[in-house]
């Protein structure tokens, strides 16, 4: 295989290359750091001849007398010298430090950066490589204002993403697109290497090309190609070790103490269930009996790209691993990237890019709950005396509660799925005249993924049992393709005049297929038998096709005048085969301008402003983010028990709605793009509105059932939501002596808003029977809604004395060490009616910082993300309760309200809990989330050639989520704040963000 | 030589005069009430002494004033653990009162010992910062508490026309002292005032009938010593015997046993045919005396045991003897209220017997679960209202090792708190599978019904204590009595 790549590498190497008669020789180097440039590219200008620099950045290359040579190289200024006779020339590079010439995607399209007119963050996939990641979007946090990414540590997980704040309850996810396929909302089977761009729709006036999925923006995705100079050949290792910090919980001692406390207070007995053999006060460490010490990543990728007039490829091959924290559970994928393209000649263009790739995943357990409300004083195993032949059986069962052994869950969790895709995306290109071009691509994307799984049959004690071991297998396909048809023509008149016009026309269908079956009672919990085939009862077999469609035309005209005046119109007239005759049709259009005042005679002479842009933008984009038969009703099979017979028959399964159409989001953006001191200091600043109208919600429509009833609920357009923000991006970079640096620092603010919900509240994050969040119309989305806890009743007095005028207690179940809640309507009664908005789990402000510098041969990166004035409802703060006999935190036995100014915070332990400390929503378990995170600190060093002849290598020693700087007790406040946009920011004991040591190789040869 | 002008601090000076300005507007905003008339406000309370006993509530009343506006009234006693400042501003944010009627009630504590004396000092401030201060002085020694019939006749009486006597053994009690009790059949012009004291005291009295078949009004007064009184009502029917739809076996000796309990006691048997009933009993410990009995609270004027001289069963109670079940087990007893005959044997349940004491497992909705039985519905102690999910402390019943059918469990009760339930299979998710046994609808839950049935009619507990709680899912009957 490797005599095949020499080959390769050797004829494209050559394909560019003829001798010549006159030499001269030279080398290339960086005016930054006077090191030789490999691999740039020296051309006779007006000649094929052309010769590429060796490691050493020497070249040689036969040139006339009276020639120019120019020499180009990414990252730097091209560069045109004449040879004047001269037989050595040496070359000094600028590096090509602004980045406003730099050519950006923006939607069947592509733009200059300097000349954009809407919101779209650009970023470039070397920035996107310096974490390591299964899913390139935790790369991008912070490095994007006005995204919001919150990461969800387990492998596997996908982050979520909300770009500009909230303008649905139909899911946050925005559209994503690489190299022009749509491909749905995850993208973790991207390898972040393969990235050449990354561009971040964040307006109206930008997405609005996307119409009918552009309502929570779009990801336009551009990966690496290759282009033209010799083979480059790159590779990088990167292993990290994963730590988690342990939460402190009670050990056996403590925990005994706790239990038995809450029903002496209570005077009670407690019917503690105590054993003889505890040996130590912490009892089992569940914490290290599920987890492991260290959880290692690993991340390795090898590639080549280069090219000649006529042919440009570039080709890749990645494996990411990650395991779990837990001792079973792991991610690991194998990506390959093909890209050619082949130039005919200059009117024809052809290429594809093709992506398979080979995902592989052991389910990881959710089992911290458990781990931290299992009771300590229970053995990990039952006695040996006791153990059976099923060995999942001798595991013991809890001694004072009903939390399942979670080593035994563990044990018991066999589930894991094989995914093969293929991305591909062929296209041609003609350019009849000049300035028209006509593309087309059909773009593929189809996966097809094996989830098997398995639960063993056993039996620990009649509540912690399964009786029959069952096997499952699912089957599901999707295959999605797209047609893109666009004929953009460009042309420049009069020198002033630069007119950009576009015409499209797609086609796309998304297709998802499945087969589910499993059988009952295998006859043995053995590897070799966990088949569906070995089950002997209980056959189920299900599967159903999926479909949508959508036919769009598409149309955009940009113009600006000498660069300072620029105006773009675009309009997208979507059909989707989610809606019926009559509203199939939907019309997005936009319009944005903008205005670069430097360029006008007036600012001539000043000196504080480089780059001087205003920018203005509206438009509408859409969401159909519902069930594809939203508008016909269904009836499904069902399932009723009567007594202990279960039997079969049908029901309603959803009401249609012939009259739904179109969710549309419409949006204002102004912003304004500066530059200073000779483009060093670079400034962005943003203001935004978005408002739904029509949008899409359930409603329950009493006439077809009669009553109330989920399954009587369509779809209806209803709603609105409305976001406002801002955005504030600082870039800086500069040279101090020999030390090159840059800061870059991005600040968001958006506030999301419930416009109308149809008159109705909508509750979420179901608990104890109550809600803990409610959206209302005209307030903040998913604020936490509950009990204002007015401190701790300390002794009689307090208790006594809380009534209402007429002397009728407030809280009648009250004792000394409760919590006092507040009476806010002063109606004399604790009720639902003193509920209150008590904390918001969106963020004030959205912080990110990346640093960068360099000294030679040794860099340094530096990313940090934060976010501001969000609150988290910390459920862990039940773990100060011990209900139902759960584990308790450390020092809860203390902290826990135990005598008159004990504490204002923690309430007394009780069993009955007959004031609802623990039980109600409140005050109490609202905290505040801000955090500002070290998400990567990486110290990178190159070695020099004169050490290694043959290549370029770098080695890098990195720590991921280092530290994190905040008030919140629980463990991250990151996974935290995740949930959908109704429902964020309750601390379910998510699996946390793990801090990462990571030591890299990266190679260039 | 001219100076520049300092502008920056200027600029200082005149920002700190506005934000002191702002300050001192924003610190008076009390004292932005008119004073009126400048005097103390007036507190008149309806009483300066209080009277109460221990457990009760008491109110406390008055009338405070104030031209100028009320701000509020702090009632403090060390006590009563009582510090309360009924804040005027805040509960009537909208308009400044200037007459307030207070009326400020506590809740009795039951652990005074009826000796007390709680001065409450009650202080009225007016909005401009004048107060008044009274004294209010509650004492404890006070009698607020009705006698309470213990045993008393049932609502229905039959006295038969062979002996037209009405015997009646009431019991009556009081907290403090008892001073008469009344019985009125104003039909037969009776109007029997008796003097009585002490805390106790049975009346045990007999009142002929007149021979003829009619029905009379009855009703007994009991009156302490300082006034409170209680009434009961019956209705008597002199008659023949008649063929009683109702007819309860009795295991207790006590007709104070016949009231203690929750429900369940005395148990219904079955009427099968005209006079003539049959009982199903499980007799938990041997040697136990029953009797049978038409009516619910007392054993007179009828009780069905056995006659000495004919060996047959007498409705006379101070003639007839309870039947002595010698073992340990379930017996039939049948009986004819005519003729007095009457048949006790060993008996053998035909439900088949169940394994619910959690060690076996059966599948409900697909998983298996114990099988245990418990109480799911409210003023338990212990489990969550309703459930019968093990995990939110569903009230599970005990099997016992001895007779499987018999389930069981005791429970620390409060008085007056109310209780019903179904009893039921357990569920982890708190659902109600099968088996589950309602009642059958009537006013005193006297019988099971599997599977069906009606909601259980709503108890009252009626004194604290330990209660049990027994169901026998083979003669379908369960009870609630007080063990100690």
């Amino acid at each position: 295989m490797k005599r095949y790549f020499l080959i390769i590498f050797v004829s494209i190497l050559t394909l560019g290359l003829h001798a010549q008669s006159v030499k001269v020789t030279g080398q290339v180097t960086a005016a930054a750091d006077k090191e030789p440039i490999m691999g740039a590219y020296v051309k006779v200008a007006g000649t094929k001849t052309a010769a590429i620099t060796d490691i050493d950045g020497n070249y040689t290359i036969d040139a006339d007398k009276n020639a120019t040579l120019e020499v180009s190289m990414v990252g730097f200024q091209k560069a045109s010298i004449s040879v004047a006779g001269r037989s050595a020339i040496n070359v000094v590079m600028k590096d090509d430090v602004s980045d406003l010439n730099e050519v950006v995607v923006i939607g069947y399209g592509s733009v200059k950066k300097s000349d954009l007119t809407s919101s779209i963050s650009a970023i470039k996939g070397d920035k996107l490589e310096k974490l390591s990641t299964g899913n390139v979007m935790n790369a991008l946090q912070g490095q994007v204002n006005g995204v919001q990414i919150t990461n969800a540590g387990s492998p596997g997980s996908s982050p979520r993403v909300i770009i500009r704040g909230v303008s649905t309850i139909n899911g946050s996810d925005p559209l994503y697109v690489v190299d022009g396929m749509p491909v749905g909302n995850n993208i973790n089977f991207l390898n972040q290497n393969d990235i050449e761009s990354m561009q971040v729709l964040k307006d109206a006036s930008a997405a609005a090309i996307y119409g009918t999925r552009g309502s929570n923006g779009v990801i336009l995705i551009t990966t690496k190609k290759g282009s033209k100079g010799a083979t480059k050949f790159t590779a990088s290792a990167t292993v990290g070790l994963q730590t988690m910090q342990k939460p402190d919980i009670a050990g056996a001692s403590e925990y005994e103490q706790v239990f038995k406390t809450r029903y002496t207070n209570d005077n009670q007995t407690a019917p503690y269930n105590g054993i003889a053999n505890i040996t130590n006060a912490q009892g089992t460490d569940w914490w290290k009996q599920t987890m492991r010490d260290v959880a290692l990543t690993e991340n390795y990728n090898f590639g080549f790209s280069g090219g000649t007039d006529k042919l440009l490829y570039s080709a890749s091959i990645g494996y990411f691993r990650q395991n779990s924290q837990y001792k079973v559970g792991d991610w690991q994928k194998l990506t390959a990237r093909f890209s050619m393209q082949y130039n005919f000649n200059k009117i024809v263009q052809a290429g594809v890019d093709f992506t398979p790739k080979y995902e592989n995943w052991h389910d990881t357990p959710d089992l911290i709950g458990a781990v931290m409300t299992m009771d300590p004083t229970t053995p990990v195993m039952r006695d040996q005396s006791q153990w059976t032949s099923n060995p999942y059986s001798n595991y013991a069962r809890s001694n004072n509660n009903q939390t399942l052994n979670p080593v035994a869950s563990m044990s018991r969790l066999d589930k894991h799925s094989d995914e093969y895709g293929l991305l591909a995306t062929p296209w041609i290109s003609i350019n009849p005249i000049k300035g028209l071009t006509f593309r087309t691509q059909f773009g593929m994307n189809a996966r097809f993924r094996l989830s098997d799984s398995y639960t063993p049959d056993f039996h620990i004690d009649n509540l912690e049992q399964a009786a029959v071991s069952t096997a499952q297998r699912r089957m599901e396909n999707w295959v999605d393709w797209n047609w893109t048809n666009t004929l953009t023509y460009m042309n420049t008149f009069n020198k002033k005049h630069n007119l950009n016009l576009m015409a499209g026309y797609t086609m796309e269908r998304f297709q998802n297929y499945y087969l589910d079956g499993s059988r009952d009672k295998i006859p043995s919990n053995v590897e070799e038998m966990r088949y569906v085939s070995a089950g002997t009862d209980n056959m189920q077999v299900s599967g159903t096709n999926n479909y949508n469609s959508l036919v769009s035309y598409l149309g955009r005209v940009m113009y600006n005048y000498d660069e300072k005046y620029y105006l773009t119109g675009s309009i997208r007239v979507d059909g989707s085969s989610k809606f019926t005759t009559g509203n199939k049709y939907a019309t997005f259009p936009a319009v944005s301008a903008a205005w670069r005042v430097s360029g006008e005679n007036f600012m001539k002479n000043q000196k504080i402003f480089d780059d001087l842009k205003l920018r203005l933008g509206w438009g509408k984009v859409g969401n159909q983010n519902i069930d594809n038969s939203a508008y016909t009703s269904s009836i499904i099979t069902n399932r009723y028990v009567f007594g202990n017979q279960i039997a079969i028959g049908s029901s309603v399964g959803s009401i249609g709605n012939s009259s739904v159409k179109w969710e549309t989001v419409e949006d204002y953006n102004i912003g304004f793009d500066m530059s200073f001191l000779q483009n060093r200091l670079r400034v962005t600043a943003d203001w935004f509105t978005k408002k739904s109208h029509d949008m899409l919600m359930k409603k329950e429509n009493l006439l077809v059932l009669g009553y109330p009833m989920w399954n009587g609920q369509m779809w209806s357009n209803i709603g609105s939501m409305k976001a406002t923000g801002w955005e504030l991006g600082f870039n800086w970079d500069d040279k101090i002596g020999e030390v090159k640096y840059g800061v870059g620092l991005n600040l968001s603010s958006i506030k999301n808003k419930a416009v109308n919900l149809n008159g109705d509240y909508l509750y979420t994050g179901s608990h104890n029977g109550d809600f803990i969040i409610r959206n209302e119309e005209g307030k903040a989305i998913s604020q936490f809604y509950g009990y204002v806890v007015d401190g701790i009743f300390q002794n009689k007095t307090e208790v006594t004395s809380y009534t209402n005028e007429h002397g009728t207690a407030m809280q009648p179940n009250a004792q000394p060490g409760d919590f006092r809640y507040k009476d806010l309507n002063h109606d004399g009664v604790i009720d639902e009616k003193d509920k209150t908005y008590i904390g918001n789990p969106f963020p004030d402000l959205m912080l990110g910082v990346n640093l960068n510098a360099s000294y030679h041969r040794w860099d340094i990166q530096a990313q940090f993300y934060g976010t501001f004035g969000n609150d988290i409802y910390n459920l862990n703060r039940e773990r100060y309760f011990g209900q139902n006999g759960s584990n308790v935190m450390a020092g809860t036995l203390d902290k826990a309200w135990h005598g008159e100014g004990t504490t204002n915070e923690y309430p007394r332990l009780s069993v009955n809990d007959a004031n609802q400390n623990y039980t109600r929503p409140s005050s109490f378990f609202v905290e505040n989330g801000s955090y500002f995170r070290c998400k990567l600190l990486q110290i990178g060093y190159t070695i020099p050639e004169s050490v290694l002849h043959l290549c370029s290598v770098r080695l890098s020693l990195s720590a991921q989520n280092l530290f994190t700087i905040t008030k919140y007790s629980g463990m991250d406040p990151e996974t935290a704040s995740m949930g959908g946009v109704t429902q964020a920011g309750i601390d379910w004991s998510g699996y946390p963000n793990p801090r990462t040591i990571l030591f890299g190789v990266n190679v260039n040869f | 030589m001219a100076t520049k002008p300092n502008y920056l601090r200027r600029l200082l000076i005149c920002a700190f005069a506005v934000i002191a300005g702002l300050s001192l507007q924003s610190c008076s905003s009390d004292d932005n009430y008119p004073t009126v008339d400048g005097k103390a406000p007036t507190l008149t309370l309806s009483s300066v002494q209080l009277k109460t006993e221990p457990g009760r509530d008491f109110t406390i009343s008055g009338v405070a004033k104030d031209a100028d506006g009320i701000k509020s009234i702090r009632l403090v006693n060390e006590g009563l653990n009582l510090d309360k400042t009924i804040d005027l501003l805040e509960y009537h944010p909208d308009s400044l009162l200037h007459t307030y009627n207070l009326s400020y009630a506590y809740k009795g504590n039951k652990d005074w010992k009826g000796t007390e004396s709680f001065p409450v000092a009650i202080t009225v401030e007016d909005v401009g910062g004048r107060t008044t201060t009274q004294t209010l002085t509650v004492s404890t020694d006070g009698d607020f508490t009705s006698p309470v019939f213990t045993t008393a006749p049932s609502s229905q009486l039959t006295v038969l026309l062979q002996n037209p006597k009405l015997t009646l053994n009431t019991t009556v009690t009081d907290n403090k002292n008892l001073g008469y009790m009344i019985v009125s059949i104003p039909d037969l012009n009776i109007n029997d005032s008796i003097s009585i004291s002490g805390t106790k005291y049975t009346l045990s009295k007999s009142y002929d009938m007149p021979v003829k078949e009619a029905s009379y009004a009855m009703t007994l007064t009991v009156g302490d010593a300082v006034g409170n009184r209680t009434t009961t009502s019956s209705t008597i029917k002199v008659s023949d015997l008649p063929d009683f739809d109702n007819m309860y076996l009795s295991d207790v000796t006590e007709a104070a046993d016949l009231n203690s309990d929750l429900y369940g006691v005395p148990m219904l048997i079955e009427h099968t045919g005209k006079y003539q009933y049959t009982a199903h009993y499980y007799n938990k410990k041997a040697g136990t005396p029953i009797r049978f009995i038409p009516q619910k609270t007392d054993f007179q004027p009828i009780c069905f045991g056995v006659d000495p001289s004919t060996g047959l069963l007498t409705s006379n109670p101070s003639v007839g003897t309870p039947i002595t079940l010698s073992t340990v087990g379930y017996y039939e007893i049948t009986f004819n209220t005519v003729t007095g005959e009457y048949n006790v044997t060993k008996w053998t349940p035909s439900t088949p017997s169940m394994v619910l004491d959690g060690t076996q497992s059966v599948t409900l909705d697909g998983d298996a679960q114990p099988a245990q039985i418990c109480l799911a519905g409210e003023g338990l102690p212990g489990a969550s209202n309703w459930t019968t999910n093990p995990s939110s402390g569903a009230f599970i019943l005990y099997q016992d090792k001895a007779n499987p059918y018999r389930l069981y469990r005791q429970a620390t009760l409060t008085k007056g708190t109310k209780i019903s339930f179904t009893i039921s299979q357990t569920h982890i998710r708190g659902w109600w599978p099968e088996p589950y046994w309602r009642f059958n609808g009537s006013d005193e839950n006297e019988k099971n019904v599997k599977n069906g049935g009606d909601n259980m009619k709503e108890v009252v507990v009626p004194a604290d204590g330990t209660y049990l709680f027994e169901f026998d899912y083979a003669l379908l009957r369960s009870r609630f009595v007080l063990v100690k």
